[in-house]
Parts: C-alpha cells; sequence; structure tokens
C-alpha cells in the first residue's frame, strides 16, 4: 500500500510517487497555494465524513505525513483539524498532526506575528458555532512555552465556566500548562477554584495544578501572596482524598511545589498568610496520603511534606509515629521524612522523645546518620538519650565517610552545648577525627563544633581551624571556610592565627587556593577589627584578581576596597 | 551544567522484562532502570519518532523527557507505536525552575502516563 502521503500528492501532480510526493507538496504549500488547499479540503472532507474507518484512518495519516514535511503550510487550519480528535481511528495522528503544527509550524520569531494573528482570531471565534474548536487549539498552542496565548487570557477565563465539558477542558488545560508569570491569573482564579470541583477529573486535575502555580510558583519580592491562598489550601487538601488518581497527585503536587521563601511586608508565603487550621489540615490530608494506593501520589506526598519542614514543623507533631515508620521503611522519598523529622527534632525535640530507643538501635547497630543527628538536637529535651549516644557519636567519628564523621561532631557539639559534662571526651575525640590524612574530610568538619568548642576551649578550637585551613592546599577544588566567621563569632580571640595562616595563602601558588582563601577571609572581615590584613597581601591579591572565579574575584575586591579604606584612615 | 534525555517506555501488553531485552539488542550496554512500571533508558542522543521506531522497542508508548540544568527547563515529546511505528503524538515545553517536573505531570493528567521518570 502507497504512504497515503503519495495519494495527496497526486491530487496535485498525477504522476506523483514515492520518491517525488515530499518535493511535490512542499512546492504546492509554497507556490500553488490555492491548489494546494483545495486538495487539504478534499482530505479534511474524508477526514470528517467518511463513513468507513479505514478511510478516516488513512486520511489521518496523511495529514500527520503532511505535518511532518509543511508543519507551517497547516497553521491556520488547526481547527478544521480538532473534530477528528474525538474520532478513535483519526486520534493519534491528529494529535500528532497538530503537535508537529505547533511545535515545528510555529517555531521561530520570523513567524510571530503570524502566530499572534492566529491566536487573536482563535479568541473572536468564541461565542461562534467553531467555539470548541478554537479553545481546543488554543490550549495545545498554550503547551509550547511562549507568551503568546496569554495575550488572550479573558478569553479562556471565561471558557472556564462554559457548559460545554469540552471547553471547560480545553481552558483549564490552558492554566494548567502555562506559567503563572505568563498570566496575571487573578480573574481566573474563582473559576478555576470553582474547577476543582468540577464533575470532569481531567478538569479536576488541571485546575489544582493551575491554582498551584499560581498561589505558589515564580513570584518575585514585588508580589503579594494571592489572595484566595487559603481557598486554594482548601481545594488542594480535598483534592488529596479524590478518586481520581490524577486530581490526587496535581494536589499532592502542588504542596510540594510550594517551596519559595519570597517575604512580603514581613510574611513569608504560603504559611504565614493560612490560619494554623488550614495549614493543619494539609498537613493531616498529606500524612493520610502516604497510605495512597499509587505510588506516584505516596511520592509527592512525601515530597511535599519535605517542603512543608522546610518552613515549620509545628503541624507534623501529632503524626510523628507515622512519620518514624514511613521514615525508616522503604517507601517513596522515605529520606525526605527523614529529613522533615531533622527540622522537627530541631524545632520541638520532645516531639520525637517518645523514639529515643528507636534512634539509638539505629545509631548503634546501624550507624545511622540521621539517627545520630536527631539524638544531638534530642539533648535539650532528652539528656538522658543524648547521654546514652554520646558513646555511639564518639565511635562515629572514626567512621571511614567524612560525612558520618562531620554529622557525629555535629550532633556532639549539639550535646556538648547543652551539658558539657555529657561528653567528657568530646574535644580529644574530635581532634582526632579531624587530625586524619583524608583529603575528603571536610576541612574542620563544619563549623558548629569548633564554634561550640570556642567559648571554653579557644586553643583546641583555634588549633583545629588552622589545621582545616592548612588542609586546603590538599584539596582539588578547596572549599571557603564559613567557620572562620562563625568560629570568630563564638568567640572573637579565637581567629587571629587562622587568619595569619589565610593571609599567608593569599599569595599561594595555587589559584584556587587564593580563591578560597581570599572569600573565608572576607567572611571573616565581616567581624570587626578581629582581623587586620597587611596592605602587602592585598597587593598580592591584586595582582591576582584576572585568575580568579568570579565569585573569588568579588570577594577579593571587597578584601581589597576594605584594606585600602583602612589605609587612608589611618 | 548539563542536559540529559530520559526516554521512559509503557510497556503495555508486553512486559517490562522483555522492553529491557529489546533495548539491550538494540543498543550497546544501554543504561537503563525500572521506574513506576516503566523501563527508564538515560539515552545521550537526539531521539525522534523514527529513532524509536528503528529501535525496534514493542513498548506501547514512550515518552522522551530532555532537560536541561543550563537553563532549569524540561521538555517532553509523548510518542505512541502504532502498527510498529512511534509516530507523535503530544508534546510540552515546560517552565524554568521545574527540571521537566511540569512536563511529567501534564503527561500524567493528559495521557494517564503515571510513573514516568
Amino acid at each position: 500500500m502507497s504512504r497515503p502521503l503519495v495519494d495527496f500528492a497526486r491530487r496535485l501532480q498525477p504522476d506523483a510517487d514515492a520518491t517525488t510526493a515530499d518535493a511535490v507538496v512542499e512546492t504546492a504549500a509554497t507556490n500553488r497555494r490555492a491548489e494546494f488547499e483545495s486538495a487539504l479540503y478534499r482530505l479534511f472532507a474524508n477526514l470528517t465524513g467518511a463513513s468507513a474507518p479505514s478511510v478516516r484512518r488513512r486520511s489521518a495519516r496523511a495529514v500527520y505525513q503532511l505535518s511532518e514535511i509543511v508543519p507551517g503550510a497547516l497553521v491556520t487550519y488547526g481547527t478544521e483539524l480538532i473534530p477528528a480528535l474525538d474520532d478513535d481511528p483519526a486520534r493519534p495522528y491528529i494529535a500528532g498532526s497538530l503537535t508537529h503544527i505547533v511545535y515545528e509550524g510555529m517555531r521561530g520569531e520570523t513567524f510571530r506575528s503570524d502566530r499572534e494573528a492566529l491566536v487573536q482570531d482563535l479568541a473572536r471565534q468564541i461565542g461562534t458555532d467553531t467555539t470548541v474548536s478554537a479553545v481546543r487549539y488554543l490550549s495545545r498552542i498554550a503547551t509550547r512555552w511562549d507568551r503568546i496565548v496569554a495575550t488572550v487570557e479573558p478569553t479562556l477565563v471565561d471558557g472556564l465556566s462554559s457548559e460545554d465539558e469540552a471547553v471547560r477542558t480545553a481552558a483549564v488545560r490552558a492554566f494548567a500548562t502555562m506559567w503563572a508569570h505568563h498570566l496575571d491569573g487573578t480573574d481566573a482564579i474563582p473559576p478555576l477554584l470553582d474547577c476543582t470541583c468540577d464533575s470532569s477529573p481531567l478538569v479536576r486535575a488541571h485546575a489544582i495544578a493551575a491554582l498551584g502555580d499560581i498561589a505558589f510558583q515564580d513570584r518575585g519580592e514585588e508580589d503579594a501572596p494571592v489572595a484566595a491562598t487559603p481557598e486554594i489550601i482548601d481545594a488542594g487538601t480535598r483534592l488529596l482524598t479524590d478518586d481520581d488518581e490524577r486530581a490526587r497527585y496535581d494536589a499532592a503536587a502542588c504542596f510540594a511545589e510550594a517551596d519559595y521563601w519570597v517575604e512580603y511586608e514581613g510574611d513569608r508565603c504560603w504559611i504565614e498568610t493560612v490560619d494554623r487550621n488550614r495549614i493543619d489540615a494539609a498537613v493531616d490530608a498529606l500524612v493520610e496520603a502516604l497510605d495512597d494506593p499509587s505510588t506516584p501520589v505516596v511520592r509527592q506526598a512525601a515530597a511535599a511534606l519535605h517542603i512543608y519542614a522546610g518552613f515549620e514543623t509545628r503541624a507534623l507533631i501529632p503524626h510523628v509515629d507515622r512519620l518514624v515508620d514511613y521514615g525508616w521503611s522503604v517507601q517513596p522519598n522515605s529520606t525526605l521524612i527523614q529529613r522533615a523529622l531533622k527540622s522537627l527534632a530541631a524545632d520541638h525535640p520532645s516531639a520525637l522523645s517518645d523514639h529515643s530507643s528507636f534512634l539509638l538501635d539505629r545509631l548503634r547497630n546501624h550507624k545511622d546518620a540521621t539517627a545520630a543527628t536527631i539524638l544531638g538536637r534530642l539533648a535539650p529535651a532528652d539528656g538522658e538519650a543524648a547521654h546514652s549516644a554520646v558513646s555511639s557519636l564518639t565511635d562515629l567519628l572514626g567512621s571511614p565517610k567524612h560525612t558520618d564523621r562531620r554529622t557525629a561532631a555535629k550532633a556532639l557539639a549539639e550535646v556538648h552545648r547543652v551539658d558539657s559534662t555529657l561528653v567528657p571526651d568530646y574535644v580529644e575525640a574530635l581532634t582526632e577525627a579531624v587530625d586524619g590524612t583524608d583529603v575528603n574530610t571536610k576541612p574542620g568538619m563544619g563549623w558548629e563544633p569548633l564554634a561550640t568548642l570556642a567559648p571554653d576551649h579557644p586553643e583546641t578550637a583555634t588549633a583545629l581551624a588552622c589545621q582545616a585551613v592548612d588542609r586546603l592546599t590538599e584539596w582539588p577544588s578547596p572549599p571557603d571556610l564559613r567557620l572562620v566567621y562563625k568560629l570568630g563569632e563564638a568567640n572573637p580571640h579565637t581567629i587571629s592565627p587562622v587568619a595569619d595562616r589565610l593571609i599567608d595563602l593569599l599569595d599561594h601558588d595555587n589559584t584556587s587556593v587564593v580563591g578560597a582563601a581570599a572569600k573565608s577571609l572576607r567572611g571573616a572581615l565581616m567581624l570587626d577589627g578581629s582581623v587586620q590584613i597587611p596592605p602587602s597581601a592585598a597587593a598580592a591579591l591584586a595582582s591576582r584578581l584576572d585568575d580568579l572565579s568570579r565569585s573569588a574575584r568579588m570577594d577579593a575586591e571587597r578584601i581589597i576596597d576594605v584594606v585600602r579604606e583602612e589605609s587612608t584612615d589611618a | 551544567m548539563s542536559s540529559w534525555t530520559r526516554v521512559s517506555f509503557d510497556p503495555g501488553k508486553t512486559g517490562i522484562e522483555a522492553i529491557t531485552n529489546d533495548l539491550q539488542k538494540a543498543l550497546e550496554d544501554p543504561d537503563t532502570f525500572i521506574h513506576n512500571d516503566m523501563v527508564v533508558w538515560k539515552a545521550f542522543d537526539d531521539i525522534d519518532a523514527q529513532r524509536l521506531t528503528d529501535l525496534g522497542i514493542e513498548a506501547s508508548r514512550a515518552l522522551v523527557m530532555h532537560v536541561s540544568d543550563t537553563s532549569n527547563s524540561g521538555s517532553g515529546r509523548l510518542y505512541k507505536r502504532i502498527d510498529s511505528e512511534f509516530i507523535l503524538l503530544d508534546a510540552m515545553s515546560g517552565g524554568e525552575g521545574y527540571f521537566g517536573r511540569d512536563v511529567l505531570a501534564y503527561m500524567q493528567r493528559e495521557h494517564g502516563l503515571v510513573g514516568a521518570a
């Protein structure tokens, strides 16, 4: 059987065959427009009018092949094709044709004005007998990363309230696939909220996805929180128990994406603009969703709870038992739940006291780093558990994994901060752990242990920090040592020797080391008067500026400026 | 700064094992994994309908996700296998910062393609 495209080409040129059909079609689409259009309409007539499914299917295949060759020539015929989407034999080919047309035929800035004219024309068809096709075509164009459809937003808003389900579906799809910053969205929110109660599960799913975008994402510092956020939270909470998997998934995904921290007039979106009862209800529903029969829904719910814990953890307290059970089971995103519990332990240590035995077991028998962190954070609420953990935490300081050593050091620092008598061997054990030869050991093991040592053991803290600086040269990509600032903040008398070593590194042969030293010193300069950099060191640094990375150069320039200002003042 | 392509094969009536075997036969040491009852192939070249057809994988559908962490975006194209040929069915260009999560959610809503990677 010949390709359907050949039949089409023969309408334009009777002797066309498989080898010439593509060229015949391309030429006609460009130079013989009237004949091309006439042939197209005969094809469309078969597509929707033929009684035999095989004919409709073959016509749809011809359209698909045309859309591969001359997608641009079909752009204005999109609405003619839309009805065939409802015909099973033709559907996949017509869906593919429309995709080619939208993604290939509308490509490039050259055709931008044509696309804009098309979109405006489609908007004008709303309210006529081609309303459904026009909105459906618009919603497909909206899947492009393109602002064009946003120009007819009011038309799409009207479509959200249409009595025709096909129109509502297409309009809500457009809102779900266009991004919050392409749309004002304000007028769409009330009908979108109505759509979350629609009889069509697809409409409900698209609606909550769109509302999640509008409420939670891509918000600049100058943007006020969306006033309807509480109602959107309610809708998301309700849809977490929807009958339809897609609606439940998008409801959970909506909460899982709600992770921006923009402040507006002191309020953090979205937690601080929504009352506690609503947050509690949403968190309750998300915890319930951890038992959803759909794994993707469970995965999103776990991610959403982790995102929530980044803002606050209060509403997790009633669910600690379930979360501990989930976090240490083989479940989707269970490590995110463990992270949420680490946040909970930091905010509300007593909430996890009942699980200290389990956590101690995890630490002792599995060297579980999450358990180590939580036990350290439990110290203010459960000194007994913290005391029981010390020996295992000290053992963990000898782990071959540098991440384990760092976690143990931080946990011991937490315990030490609460009651130094609980960890009498802390200083010695930490010194041993830092004094290794493994270059993968994070220099200084993070700032928390050293900052904790600084007030009572300044000499040890200084010595450990100096070791970290000395080891900067061992790193393939030396890190900047934020600990210098944190150490100085805890005890300003500890950092002078550390700073002297960093200053010595400013003329090191390795540019990466110079950059790391400059970045570390930049933090130390924020401690007024604690660090003095000699002009000769600043001059050496100035001579290396062009070799430094962009961020290191910015820090180096700031150091040079400070030294210059100090010299001028003197 | 990098970009990557993931092809999620929806086995349909063909089993996951058969899809994996098809891929092993068609490619030299393909990097694959199973995710939510789909076979996912970490591809390193451009994948279109013709390439999918040439591979001879007897999956019912294939979602090709291209993600870039340079532009913080992702795009997806869904292909359907009809008469041993893959044809393009739908597409979506994702927004900045979503790394394709928005595209996956869209494909799930529109096509019930739950669990693609």
